[in-house]
């Protein structure tokens, strides 16, 4: 009957771990999807200095992000998303405020598929 | 490169912890519901070797999963013979007193060149050599020779833990009532027996089912 306990804590450790994962992966997911918003709202307002400090941080905690990530969700869609994120400060300028737009939605469309990439049921 | 080797690494000391929880039943021979989740820990172990672009919590999630359900799945086959019947299937004769009963193996798919085949895996080259020879539920074959000349005819069960053999109690010419009436003489019930073997000589053996260590 030991083994039903060893059974017993593994279906635990596994709920506990999911769960604990769910909860990282959402949080850094929501994080990142702020950030990005945040930073766009300042070069929209003509701030492009402090977007691109914006869009900095938010490439770096992208970064730091993905060894933990990388365990949890598919590797590809991280290095989408983290190349994505790196050519969005030197797009932070007037003249290609409709790239960076775009490049903004791409990067929050890859969040979405890294939020997807754990969450998805089937 | 790194990734990989870490990951073989990791992965195969998943899998070994895997199969020793899982215990010695699943290194023997493989009932069905074992042979599901022997299948599917390789599948799934490999998974993640195969495509690096995986997260390793894609392999090693799954199979400590599927450990704890064949671990809670024997428990509950343990505890509930009728659900083990269910699952595992129950032995099923194909060879009475020398004769073949073809029904039985039409039923079960088996040729007779199969049948032919799994006896000479046992050193017997005739039926006419078997006294009861059953298909186990792993599809192995079980035979007892024919009783040399005033020997004792092998045991033959007719209650093993809840579950009665009825083929083999018609073939003694016994029925259920036949059998209550014989665990009756013998001061106990078809609950408390864990084996009960018979030969026709009224040779019985019957052993009290023991409360399993750690039970309320």
């Amino acid at each position: 009957m030991k083994r039903n306990w060893y059974a017993a804590i593994i279906l635990l450790a596994l709920c506990v771990l999911l769960f604990r994962a769910g909860q990282y992966v959402d949080r850094t997911t929501a994080g990142m999807q702020r950030q990005l918003e945040a930073a766009y709202a300042l070069a929209e307002q003509g701030d492009y200095p402090a977007a691109r400090r914006a869009y900095s941080r938010a490439a770096n905690r992208a970064l730091r992000s993905t060894q933990i990530l990388g365990l949890l969700v598919r590797r590809n869609i991280l290095d989408q998303l983290n190349q994505t994120l790196a050519v969005l400060p030197p797009c932070a300028e007037a003249d290609s405020l409709a790239d960076l737009e775009m490049e903004t939605q791409r990067a929050c469309t890859q969040i979405e598929q890294v939020r997807q990439s754990f969450f998805s049921g089937f | 490169m790194i990734s990989s080797v870490v990951r073989t690494v990791l992965v195969y000391l998943a899998v070994v912890v895997a199969m020793r929880l899982m215990g010695k039943r699943q290194l023997g021979e493989l009932q069905p519901a074992e042979l599901v989740t022997t299948l599917l820990i390789s599948n799934v172990a490999s998974i993640c070797i195969d495509e690096p672009d995986l997260p390793l919590s894609a392999s090693l999630v799954p199979i400590f999963l599927i450990t704890a359900l064949e671990i809670l799945n024997s428990t509950l086959v343990w505890f509930c013979p009728k659900y083990a019947q269910l699952l595992l299937g129950k032995p099923v004769t194909i060879i009475r007193n020398g004769e073949i009963l073809q029904d039985e193996l039409a039923q079960l798919r088996i040729t007779a060149s199969d049948l032919a085949e799994a006896l000479r895996g046992k050193d017997i080259f005739s039926p006419k050599d078997v006294y009861w020879g059953v298909i186990e539920p792993n599809g192995s074959i079980t035979a007892a020779p024919m009783p040399q000349d005033g020997g004792e005819p092998p045991m033959l069960p007719l209650l093993i833990d809840k579950a009665v053999y009825k083929e083999n109690l018609a073939f003694f010419g016994m029925d259920t009532a036949a059998l209550d009436a014989l665990l009756r003489r013998e001061q106990t019930t078809r609950e408390a027996v864990l084996l009960l073997l018979y030969n026709g000589k009224k040779s019985i053996l019957i052993q009290k089912k023991a409360a399993p260590k750690g039970a309320a």
